[in-house]
């Protein structure tokens, strides 16, 4: 790997941690709407908690969301612009508990491998 | 919308998204990708950039407005998905298969009957196979989208051990076979026209002497293009099932013993080949009934006939057995 070409070694770094983090968009989503938030404010929110997710992908993915009822959504015209906001369900509360078990599973499993790979 | 006034990228942007979803859902999802956009552009303006250069680069940053639709509505950006793909390409294979050589085959000996010219024969043949293969694709390729399209999500044949492809062995029939026997038959058709139309000598008159008999025209030379049209059938059914079988062996029987069985009637009655070709170069007695050349071909064919039936015999019999030829790695071999 040492002389390949260093584009060829990014793009495929790129490729593979952007397979590794598809998924974990649901669960941030999940847990970060436990308090209400509008779609472009939780863009932000989720950019800055270190998971960034486009924005022609997340809008879709919230109504998705709403319409499998794992969130509530309720416009708010308190403001002069319009805003849909959106937290979690009872069953989205639920699911990302389910998420959130398998994600730990999964770390102490890469941990377990990454620790005997080492020894 | 408003109308007063010019409408901005961001109307037509939003447009461009909201035109192909469901009327039901337009007026939220319009509310609510415009607040986004407007969002995103003050963040950006905030930052000091020209208000415009914001909207463009906003909507750039959104990108394509019929993949976000496709993300709204659910639908999928693939004509065919994972899902269906083996199938589709399984059955489209299969189809073109069986269907193509068959409406060849029909249409070489409907247009024959007729007593159509060559030229006109191959022409029409080829075009009328080349839409039927086209209808094909289009049809099946319709139906799978329409598959797709309507939420079927798993495969429609499951996966089966049975289906399991057998190893290659040295019998199991190759492509080069079924290309080397198409080459033949189509040089063997062409030979029998080209020697009646353009032979090595001409009479008195200026026409070609033929090789053959002037007498097979009206029947035997469509038998023999019939029989050679077979030969490649049986080639391509051969490959396709991929191991000799009975129905294959009898078929292979049949169409050895029927072409070179007739080829041997009408050597030793005489009416094959044209006496007068071999005048030419004073050898019409060498193929004259009692000839030697007769002889010589009569035993030639005996002996290619009975070599190829006891192959495909062996072939069959190891093929049922289970039992192979030392196997062979897809490697090319020749």
């Amino acid at each position: 790997m040492t002389h390949s070409n260093v584009w060829d070694v990014t793009e495929s770094e790129n490729a593979q941690s952007q397979e590794l983090r598809r998924g974990t968009a649901v669960l941030a989503c999940l847990l970060m709407l436990r308090s209400p938030q509008y779609g472009y404010a939780l863009l932000e929110q989720l950019s800055e908690a270190g998971i960034p997710v486009e924005g022609n992908t997340l809008y879709p993915l919230l109504r998705r969301l709403e319409s499998q009822g794992l969130l509530i959504s309720e416009w708010n015209t308190d403001e002069s612009r319009p805003r849909k906001f959106y937290r979690t369900s009872p069953n989205g509360d639920a699911l990302a508990a389910v998420l959130l078990e398998d994600w730990r599973n999964l770390q102490a499993s890469i941990d377990t491998i990454s620790r005997k790979a080492k020894s | 919308m408003t109308t007063s006034q010019p409408p901005t990228l961001t109307d037509r942007y939003v447009w461009g998204v909201l035109r192909s979803l469901p009327e039901s859902q337009r007026a939220d999802i319009e509310k609510e990708l415009r607040a986004s956009i407007a969002d995103a552009i003050d963040a950006r303006v905030e930052n000091g950039e020209d208000p415009a250069d914001a909207e463009r680069a906003v909507l750039l940053e959104l990108g394509e407005p019929a993949r976000l639709a496709a993300g709204y509505a659910g639908r999928p950006l693939a004509l065919i998905g994972p899902a269906l793909y083996v199938d589709y390409v399984r059955l489209l294979k299969l189809l073109l298969v069986i269907v193509l050589p068959s409406a060849t085959l029909g249409l070489l000996i409907a247009k024959s009957v007729e007593g159509v010219e060559l030229g006109d024969l191959i022409g029409s043949t080829v075009t009328t196979v080349l839409a039927v293969g086209v209808h094909l694709c289009f049809w099946t390729t319709l139906v799978f989208v329409i598959l797709e399209r309507t939420g079927t999500k798993s495969p429609l044949t499951p996966f089966d051990l049975t289906n399991l492809p057998t190893l290659p062995t040295a019998d199991t029939p190759k492509l080069s076979g079924l290309v080397m026997t198409a080459i033949w038959a189509l040089f063997t058709v062409g030979a029998i026209f080209w020697q009646q139309m353009f032979s090595v000598f001409d009479d008195a008159e200026g026409n070609p002497i033929p090789v053959l008999d002037a007498g097979l025209w009206p029947v035997w030379v469509p038998v023999f293009i019939g029989l050679a049209v077979l030969t490649v059938l049986h080639a391509i059914v051969l490959f396709r099932v991929g191991r000799w079988t009975v129905p294959l062996l009898v078929g292979a029987i049949l169409l050895i013993v029927a072409t070179i069985g007739s080829m041997i009637w009408l050597l030793v009655t005489g009416q094959l080949l044209n006496p007068a070709y071999f005048a030419e170069f004073e050898w019409e007695h060498i193929v004259a009934t009692d000839g030697i050349g007769t002889a010589g071909a009569v035993l030639g064919l005996t002996i290619v006939a009975i070599w190829s039936i006891v192959d495909a015999v062996l072939k069959t019999r190891r093929s049922l057995r289970g039992e192979s030829a030392p196997t062979m790695l897809p490697f090319p071999v020749i």
